[in-house]
């Protein structure tokens, strides 16, 4: 490489730095970023902390039904987005699809199911099926569907092809040779990406009940209208304890099953 | 053997060109192969070896020509594309795959019979004792094999091989072009088997049919084949 295209690759370099910077100087001016209120507002912070010590663990009784919740519908918004997002995934895979017109509809669902916040799908279903935890686990399956869809399009688009090719060729029906070729090259990919999903969507679950989803979400926002931080506290213990569950129960299954 | 038994492959004046050029992938292509013959095709890159075997197949289709086939075909290709997570046992039996298109294998299931009778196209290549192991966990001359008895499975009468032994060791190379010779000799397949190597050609074809620029160059039986008709079709290769 001669001297000046050295010179001139660092000037760009130089160029990309101040790009960058400029980029996260304007995020700050956007946001209004106010470092100063965060260090002036440390007594509020640690007031609220103090009157949350110890946390209320006599709780625990009432807390069991709401942290079941909170979990189940974790479980069941995955259960029922893995269901959809496998037949939306083989349509939205160009190396499975039918045809490009199922192709372009299954991957605008996927973006829209995407898209759309799963706290929004949310605030929709308990409009249409009112609070509690069924519409928190409609709103994890629609998202679920969308995020889930993508990836499992991912997968399926990267397998090895030629055992398809092979199957093909033996005169099986595009069916079997979906289940034969196709499920088996990508069963332990989708269940890994299943796992970390149900991993998140406990996470989800938690922050709906926000919004009325039911849940251990919904108890510590009624604690927090309250100011009954040391139930607040306790939640939070609660919800730590929950995704630990979880995230430990899902990396076993991973590390056994992959 | 040989011209007494009858032709199950019979391609006439086969050729084909590329769509709107006046180039030709193929050309004037006629030869058979017999039950029980063991057919190499030899020639350089490019020459039109699998061009051939995928029209035979029916996968390209030929400009002009007839392939005439009294049985059915199975490939045999470069690498065995065995489905890695299943058993070699399994993935014999879903060569039979084209016999039950039932919803039953539609939804994963592999009918009983053909795991039985998969047992059987493993030990007539060799790998019985290998029937419950994962296909990922076999060496590239016993996953060819395997590939093999799926290839029996599908009861074809006739074999193609597209360059079987392209990726195997010598060893391995030899063990599988050996079982392809029995499956002809012994069985009475009709084999044609597109090979790179002309040393194996030579040890191991009853014939050996050379193709240069998309012709057949020569077609006689391996005995009469010179080094000189050999050497002809590669220094094409050479001087382009």
């Amino acid at each position: 490489m001669t001297d000046g295209k050295i010179a001139k690759r660092r000037a760009l370099a130089i160029a990309c730095w101040i790009a960058f910077a400029a980029l996260l100087v304007q995020a700050a001016i956007v946001t209004d970023a106010r470092p100063q209120e965060l260090l002036a507002g440390t007594r509020g912070m640690a007031d609220i902390l103090h009157r949350a010590f110890p946390p209320h663990f006599v709780l625990w009784k009432e807390a069991f039904r709401p942290a079941l919740e909170t979990l189940d519908t974790a479980l069941l918004g995955t259960a029922i987005g893995v269901a959809f997002a496998v037949p939306l995934s083989v349509l939205a895979a160009r190396n499975t699809t039918p045809s490009p017109a199922a192709y372009g509809i299954a991957r605008a669902a996927i973006a829209v199911f995407r898209a759309v916040p799963d706290l929004v799908w949310a605030l929709l279903f308990v409009a249409a099926v009112g609070l509690g935890a069924f519409p928190g686990v409609l709103a994890l399956a629609v998202h679920s569907v969308g995020m889930l869809g993508r990836l499992f399009a991912e997968v399926i688009e990267d397998i090895d092809m030629g055992p398809v090719e092979a199957l093909t060729l033996t005169g099986a029906t595009r069916a079997a040779v979906f289940t034969h070729a196709v499920v088996p090259g990508v069963a332990p990919g989708l269940l890994g990406i299943a796992l970390y999903r149900l991993d998140e969507n406990i996470r989800a679950s938690i922050v709906l009940g926000f919004v009325g989803a039911g849940g251990i979400g919904f108890q510590m926002l009624s604690a927090m209208n309250l100011f009954q931080y040391r139930d607040v506290a306790f939640y939070l213990v609660v919800n730590f304890a929950l995704v630990l569950l979880v995230e430990r129960l899902s990396a076993l299954l991973r590390k056994r099953v992959l | 053997m040989g011209a007494r038994e009858p032709s199950l492959l019979d391609v006439r004046g086969l050729a084909l060109a590329v769509p709107g050029s006046a180039r030709a992938l193929l050309r004037e292509i006629a030869f058979d192969v017999a039950a029980g013959a063991f057919v190499a095709i030899l020639g350089a890159n490019g020459c039109g070896k699998t061009t051939l075997l995928r029209s035979i197949l029916g996968l390209v289709p030929a400009t002009h020509g007839t392939v005439s086939v009294a049985g059915r075909i199975a490939l045999i290709s470069q690498r065995a594309h065995l489905v890695k997570r299943r058993s070699v046992r399994a993935n014999v039996a879903m060569g039979a795959l084209g016999f039950h298109r039932g919803w039953r294998t539609a939804l994963g299931a592999l009918p009983a019979t053909e795991l039985v009778l998969a047992q059987g196209y493993l030990r007539a290549v060799g790998l019985e004792h290998l029937a419950d192991r994962r296909a990922d966990a076999l060496s590239g001359g016993e996953a060819q094999r395997t590939a093999i008895a799926r290839a029996l499975a599908q009861r074809p009468q006739i074999l193609l091989a597209d360059e079987p032994v392209a990726n195997l060791d010598p060893e391995a190379a030899e063990e599988v072009l050996s079982l392809l010779r029995r499956l002809a000799h012994e069985d009475g397949l009709a084999v044609l088997c597109v090979l790179h190597q002309p040393e194996l050609a030579r040890r191991f074809a009853d014939r050996i049919i050379g193709l240069r620029d998309g012709g057949i160059a020569f077609d006689r039986p391996t005995q009469e084949v010179s080094p000189a008709a050999i050497d002809a079709l590669y220094r094409f290769e050479r001087t382009a």
